[in-house]
């Protein structure tokens, strides 16, 4: 109980909830919490940029990058996906 | 990408490369809203540990 009456969270925590608050998963206070701990961390504040920068570099790979393999499945996941709409 | 379980890069490609929402993502895979967040964060985080990696010459 202690833990959640706590108003700061520790770095470790913080870095666990980047995606929640990314997604915009997090309550309104837990946001808060994240985001005060943000505004006094520059190490936390960097690793929420690298996420950014992680998904702006994941969003320019091209199928080429990924093992035939790997497109299989993508193309095994899309059909049986269509199927079931149907 | 080959670093990933495969649930892991079909979330992170799916979210961030093909750009789905995460409704449609949970919908592919017959996933819940929190396992596709779960897998999402994974994915993301270790891609990031890679990126950071490879920047810094440790590869």
């Amino acid at each position: 109980m202690r833990l959640l009456l706590r108003r700061d969270l520790a770095c470790q925590q913080a870095v666990e909830l980047v995606t929640d608050y990314l997604e915009g998963a997090l309550s309104r206070r837990a946001r808060r919490r994240f985001e005060t701990h943000l505004a006094g961390c520059p190490h936390c504040t960097e690793y929420l940029a690298q996420m950014r920068e992680t998904i702006r570099l994941t969003g320019r790979l091209e199928p080429e990058d990924l093992t035939p393999r790997q497109r299989d499945e993508f193309v095994e996941l899309y059909r049986r996906w269509r199927s079931e709409q149907e | 990408m080959d670093e990933l379980p495969a649930r892991q890069r079909e979330v992170v490609i799916l979210r961030d490369v093909e750009e789905m929402s995460s409704e449609e993502v949970c919908s592919v895979l017959a996933i819940s809203d929190g396992n596709q967040r779960v897998l999402l964060h994974r994915g993301r985080s270790r891609l990031r540990q890679l990126f950071e990696d490879e920047f810094r010459g440790v590869r």
